[in-house]
C-alpha cells in the first residue's frame, strides 16, 4: 500500500475515533436543547407566582368542562379550591384550575400547556385575561372547539364571581383576531349575570345546548355593568 | 410621464386604509378574480338574481383542523363547496367561491367578494376538530345587544344622511343580522333532516369571518375531521350540498335596494 494511502487511512481512523468519542456529548446537547424547547410553556408557568392570597379559604366552586358523553356541551363540576376573597385573585385561581384540573383529556376545554399570564379586573367589572401563546396555537381549530373553550371560561367566571361583567381575551399581551382561526377575539365577551351559588352543588346551569358566547362592545370604557348583560339567545 | 401617473394612481390605491367603508366596495364592479370564478353555466337562460358566495375556509398554509390520518379541513371544505355549487347552479343560482384552489384569502378579502355584490348570501364552510361525528351546525354572528348603530348621528342633516348610508366595515354584519339568523334557521332545519343528532336551532357565535360581511351570512360546521376513514366525510358532501341548495332556494331575500338594511 502506498504511503499516501496509509496516511489517509490513519487520518480517517483518527477522525472516526474522535466522532465516536464526541457523539455522546453531542447527543446530550441536542437532547438538552429539545427539552428546553418543549418545556418553554411550563418554564413560563413556573416563574409565575402561585395564585394564593392571605384571604384564601377552602371553598366549593363550579367549573365547566366538556361533558364526557356529549362533546358539544359543557357540564358543571364541583371542586374544592383555595379561593381568594379578592375577585381578581379568585378569577386567576379559577382559570388556573380550569387549565390544570381538567377531569380527563376528553373533557379538557383549554390546552394543558396554556397558561394564564395575567388577569386584570377593572372597577367597572371589565376583566382582561392574558393567556400564553399556547392558548391560541394548541386549542383545537374549529368553531365548536373554540366556542367551548371561551364558554368554559365565561361560565366558570359567571358561576363563581358576581363582579365580572365582561371579559377581554389577550394572547401574550396582544389583541388577537381569532382564538384558533374562527372565534372572534376582537370584542369583549359578556359574563351572564348569575348569583354565586349559595350551595355550590345546587342550581347547576342547563347544559343541553352550547350557550352563546356573547361578545360585548369593546369600546365602551364607562359602560355601566347593568347594560352589559344582554340575554342570551 | 404616463407611467409616473399610473404609479402615483397605484400608490394612491395602496394607501387606502385596509378597513374602509363598504360603500367603496359597492362602487366597484366585481373584481376580475370574481369574474374569472363566475361559472360559465350561470350566464345563459336568465339565472336567478341572487348570488351565493360559498367560502371554503382556510387554504394555503392554513390547513385548519387536521384529522388523525392527515386529512386537512381546507381540502374537505373545498370539496363541500364544489358539491354545493353544483346543487345551487342546478337551481340557476349564481355561485362564487372565495377560493377555487389552495389559496388562502384573508378574512377581509373574502368579505370584499360579497360586499361588492347586491342580493347576495354568504355561506362559510368548516369542519370541526372534534364533536359528534355526522352532525352539522349552522352559525350566525352574535353582536352584543348594546352595540350602537355603526353610523352615529351628526349635527348637519346632509352629513347624517351620508353617514346613515355608510356601513362600518368592522361591524358590517350588524345590518344583516336578522336575515342571517333567518337564513341559519332555514339551513339548520335542512341539516337536521339529513344529519341526525344535529341541533334543532342555529347557534349564535362570534365567528370572525361573518363579522365583516354586509349581507346575510352564516357558517356551517360539520363534525368532525377526527375520522380514520375519509369516506365518512365524503358521504356528507352531497346531503350538505342538498341542504344548502334547498335552504337557499327557499330563503326569501328582500328586494335588492333594501336587502342590506333589513336588520335595522
Amino acid at each position: 500500500m502506498p504511503r499516501l494511502w496509509k496516511i489517509g487511512v490513519a487520518v480517517l481512523a483518527v477522525l472516526a475515533l474522535a466522532a465516536v468519542l464526541s457523539f455522546p456529548s453531542l447527543l446530550h446537547s441536542v437532547l438538552g436543547l429539545r427539552r428546553a424547547n418543549r418545556t418553554d410553556e411550563q418554564a413560563r408557568r413556573a416563574i409565575l407566582p402561585p395564585v394564593s392570597t392571605p384571604t384564601d379559604t377552602r371553598e366549593k366552586a363550579q367549573l365547566f368542562w366538556l361533558s364526557p358523553s356529549s362533546p358539544d356541551t359543557l357540564e358543571p363540576a364541583t371542586l374544592e379550591l383555595n379561593l381568594s376573597a379578592d375577585p381578581q385573585e379568585r378569577a386567576k385561581q379559577l382559570i388556573t384550575a380550569l387549565i390544570e384540573q381538567a377531569p380527563s383529556q376528553v373533557q379538557r376545554t383549554l390546552p394543558a400547556d396554556a397558561a394564564l399570564l395575567q388577569f386584570y379586573l377593572l372597577p367597572n367589572g371589565t376583566a382582561i385575561a392574558d393567556f400564553s401563546e399556547a392558548f391560541g396555537t394548541e386549542t383545537p381549530s374549529g368553531i365548536l372547539n373554540e366556542q367551548m373553550a371561551v364558554d368554559s371560561i365565561v361560565r366558570t367566571l359567571a358561576a363563581n364571581l358576581s363582579t365580572v361583567y365582561r371579559l377581554k381575551i389577550l394572547i401574550r399581551g396582544q389583541d388577537a383576531d381569532t382564538l384558533a382561526g374562527h372565534l372572534d377575539l376582537s370584542q369583549f365577551f359578556t359574563i351572564p349575570a348569575q348569583a354565586p351559588p349559595q350551595t355550590p352543588t345546587a342550581a347547576a346551569p342547563s347544559s343541553d345546548q352550547p350557550i352563546a358566547v356573547i361578545p360585548a362592545r369593546s369600546n365602551l370604557p364607562g359602560q355601566p355593568p347593568s347594560a352589559s348583560n344582554p340575554a342570551a339567545n | 410621464m404616463v407611467l409616473a401617473m399610473l404609479a402615483l394612481f397605484a400608490a394612491g390605491l395602496l394607501a387606502l386604509p385596509p378597513r374602509s367603508l363598504i360603500t367603496l366596495a359597492r362602487q366597484n364592479t366585481p373584481s376580475p378574480q370574481n369574474a374569472e370564478q363566475e361559472p360559465p353555466s350561470s350566464a345563459p337562460e336568465e339565472p336567478s338574481s341572487r348570488t351565493v358566495v360559498l367560502d371554503p375556509a382556510h387554504g394555503g398554509a392554513d390547513f385548519g383542523a387536521r384529522g388523525p390520518t392527515g386529512l386537512a379541513e381546507s381540502d374537505v371544505v373545498l370539496d363541500f363547496a364544489r358539491a354545493a355549487r353544483i346543487a345551487l347552479e342546478a337551481q340557476r343560482i349564481r355561485v362564487l367561491l372565495t377560493r377555487e384552489g389552495n389559496q388562502n384569502p384573508s378574512f377581509n378579502d373574502r368579505s370584499a367578494m360579497v360586499n361588492g355584490l347586491h342580493n347576495a348570501l354568504f355561506v362559510s364552510l368548516h369542519v370541526s376538530s372534534s364533536g359528534p361525528v355526522g352532525t352539522a351546525r349552522a352559525y350566525y354572528y352574535l353582536f352584543p345587544a348594546n352595540l350602537a348603530p355603526a353610523a352615529t348621528s351628526q349635527n348637519t342633516a346632509p352629513v347624517a344622511a351620508a353617514h346613515a348610508s355608510l356601513v362600518e366595515w368592522d361591524h358590517a354584519q350588524q345590518r344583516s343580522i336578522d336575515l342571517s339568523r333567518q337564513l341559519a334557521a332555514f339551513v339548520q332545519t335542512e341539516l337536521l333532516h339529513r344529519f341526525k343528532g344535529s341541533p334543532e336551532t342555529p347557534i349564535a357565535a362570534p365567528v370572525r369571518q361573518l363579522r365583516t360581511i354586509a349581507a346575510p351570512a352564516i357558517a356551517i360546521e360539520i363534525s368532525s375531521i377526527d375520522v380514520t376513514d375519509a369516506k365518512r366525510l365524503d358521504q356528507m358532501a352531497q346531503p350538505l350540498a342538498d341542504a344548502i341548495g334547498r335552504a337557499v332556494a327557499e330563503f326569501p331575500l328582500p328586494a335588492p335596494p333594501g336587502a342590506s338594511s333589513g336588520g335595522h
